[in-house]
């Protein structure tokens, strides 16, 4: 462990740092980390399906795959990409949150607090309901906007720039912003009529369609977004100095704005896209993260990020337990883990 | 020499300094002082560029700060901030190690000058034993120091420093002074903004004295304290004396 922190204290090379941390294996904390991800992707390629799937059949699949089997196709074509996906989502999310948190200085500061989930999700459903103007532009140009479009309300009505100094404004204006887009949602809802179990399903936040197509869609946006992340490490670290001297320190805070609103704004967007609003994991990964490796964003953002993965897959399997053979959405499960934790996080915001 | 030439500046539409002209003398120690809300941090803000002014410029010697990047000018030119924010759970030496930002590449990679420069800091200032104690737990006159080693790192040709003393005892003050005045000696042109006029008096060459947003003098301490100087800028009935152990004036409020 103690190697590790020595490497990071001086700000490293950033593919370096980025290898260094992610393979590492020199700290108990990151095996742990790896390995629950790991068990998480395992077991959710075989649990809980009609065709009773064992470890044995994800493993033949993947080293000798034998079209004839049933269980194989079912787990390379259904399983697999559906945890893929459920992975990459959370670490999305989980770097979204970290990058949000690290730019406001707020630990309150989340893509669901921000109503980025729920802007895109908003402008997803009615776009999808056929509102002219919106439904001309590709859904991941949409869900674009309406991410952009919930966050920057959220951020200007919750007090701009010096919204750190007043946690509880900002939670005000994310409370409002949330509650219009949602009843905008709901109201797409009830006209779309037909569509609406299937956009039910997906507002709150589900895998169960996730296919290979999916996971097209979402692996490059999802790169390009966490390649600008990781290039903002330097910049959040010095940001946590404030804007004053992280500007005298020769970092321009408006080009480091940008990158981190784009990267948050790409990694959410694409991901309300593909699985609709996942909640509360870009609160809760960077969290954890924080109170295990530190506040130095080079180990942060990887580690935030993996711990979102974790939390999305497990939640995934989970929510195919809960009352079988039907699947919860995955959204309700974070948000029955993230809400009490969002309320404990509230109250020793008001401590302090 | 520090040129402000034309200086408006302002929060939104409220304007702090309208029009202001001042040159700041190279190598010396210069005190900005005068009343709370006249201006002082304002003027250090936007010449350290942290302000963006709405018309005016400040140049050190013929080079436009405005035209530097913001890393070549914080090369040139460091600012220690009224409260810094202390990052949780941040050790001495990253503190200082971000002293060396402006030096680094893309990558960010630290070099052997780097942290040589980082160790050369931490020594001068004190704090070699300190170097992976988090910053939190030191006391005020030793969090202070970190800073100061912070800008020592960033070794720029000019140093701002904004209310350095406000939260430290008598001793650290001093202290304090003493690392500015060493700064001094090795070629550093330093401007600060005090609020005890009488440190101001001893340890800096040249004062100038604000007042709503204008330059009401600027001169020697030897010039600046005067009765009708400290009455009509602070409204105050002074007793103006010399200072047996500066040789300078001090002033003793009636």
């Amino acid at each position: 462990m103690k190697t590790i922190q020595q490497t990071l204290n001086a700000p490293d090379s950033l593919l370096l740092t980025l290898i260094k941390s992610l393979t590492s294996l020199s700290s108990a904390k990151v095996i742990v980390l790896y390995m629950m991800l790991l068990l998480g992707f395992t077991l959710s390629l075989v649990g809980q399906s009609e065709f009773s799937l064992t470890l044995n059949d994800a493993w033949q699949a993947l080293i000798s795959p034998d079209s004839g089997s049933i269980k194989q196709q079912v787990i390379l074509s259904l399983r697999m990409p559906r945890s893929l996906i459920a992975c990459l989502i959370g670490l999305n999310l989980g770097v979204a949150g970290v990058l949000m948190q690290g730019l406001t200085r707020n630990p309150l500061a989340s893509p669901t607090l921000f109503a980025i989930n729920s802007g895109a999700a908003c402008l997803m459903a009615l776009s999808s309901i056929g509102v002219a103007f919106i439904s001309a532009f590709p859904i991941e140009v949409v869900t674009f906007i309406g991410a952009a479009l919930g966050g920057f309300l959220v951020f200007f009505l919750g007090g701009g720039l010096s919204s750190h100094h007043n946690p509880l404004r900002l939670i005000l204006a994310g409370i409002a912003i949330n509650a219009l887009l949602t009843s905008l949602t709901r109201a797409a809802l009830i006209i779309s009529d037909d569509k609406a179990h299937t956009l039910l399903h997906w507002l709150s936040g589900s895998l169960s369609e996730a296919d290979w197509q999916n996971w097209l869609q979402l692996w490059p946006v999802s790169l390009v977004a966490l390649l600008i992340a990781l290039s903002t490490s330097r910049g959040l670290n010095l940001n946590a100095l404030g804007e004053q001297t992280a500007s005298s320190l020769g970092m321009n805070v408006n080009a480091l704005r940008i990158r981190v609103c784009l990267a948050v704004l790409l990694l959410t967007a694409i991901s309300v896209t593909i699985a609709g609003p996942i909640v509360f994991v870009g609160l809760i990964a960077p969290h954890l993260a924080r109170s295990l490796f530190g506040n130095n964003h080079y180990m942060l953002i990887p580690a935030s990020g993996l711990l979102g993965a974790a939390l999305v897959c497990w939640a995934d399997l989970l929510s195919r337990f809960i009352v079988p053979p039907a699947e919860t959405p995955v959204g309700i499960i974070t948000a029955l883990i993230g809400t009490p934790f969002f309320i404990y996080l509230v109250l020793k915001e008001e401590k302090q | 020499m520090i040129n402000v030439e034309n200086l408006t500046v302002g929060y939104g539409k409220k304007r702090i300094l309208e029009n202001l002209n001042v040159t700041i003398p190279k190598g010396k120690i210069t005190a900005l002082i005068g009343p709370n809300g006249c201006g002082k941090s304002t003027l250090l803000k936007s010449i350290s560029g942290s302000l963006t002014p709405s018309t005016g410029t400040v140049s050190l010697v013929d080079q436009d700060l405005s035209q530097l990047n913001h890393k070549k000018r914080a090369q040139r030119l460091s600012i220690l901030a009224q409260s810094p924010i202390t990052p949780e759970g941040i050790t001495v030496q990253q503190l200082v190690n971000f002293g060396r930002n402006p030096y680094l590449s893309h990558w960010g990679k630290l070099s052997e000058q780097d942290h040589h420069k980082v160790q050369l800091a931490l020594q001068e200032t004190e704090l070699q034993d300190f170097a992976n104690t988090a910053l939190s737990s030191l006391s005020g006159g030793q969090r202070q120091r970190a800073w100061i080693a912070m800008i020592l790192a960033q070794d720029t040709e000019y140093v701002l420093l904004d209310e350095p003393t406000t939260y430290l005892d008598l001793t650290h003050q001093v202290d304090l002074m003493e690392m500015m005045r060493t700064m001094n000696r090795q070629g550093k042109t330093i401007v600060v903004v005090l609020h005890d006029l009488n440190q101001a008096s001893r340890y800096c060459d040249h004062l100038i004295v604000m007042k709503k947003g204008k330059i009401i003098a600027q001169d020697s301490p030897q010039e600046i304290f005067n009765d009708a100087l400290l009455k009509e800028v602070f409204n105050l009935d002074a007793l103006i004396m010399n200072d047996p152990v500066a040789n300078k004036p001090m002033c003793i409020a009636l």
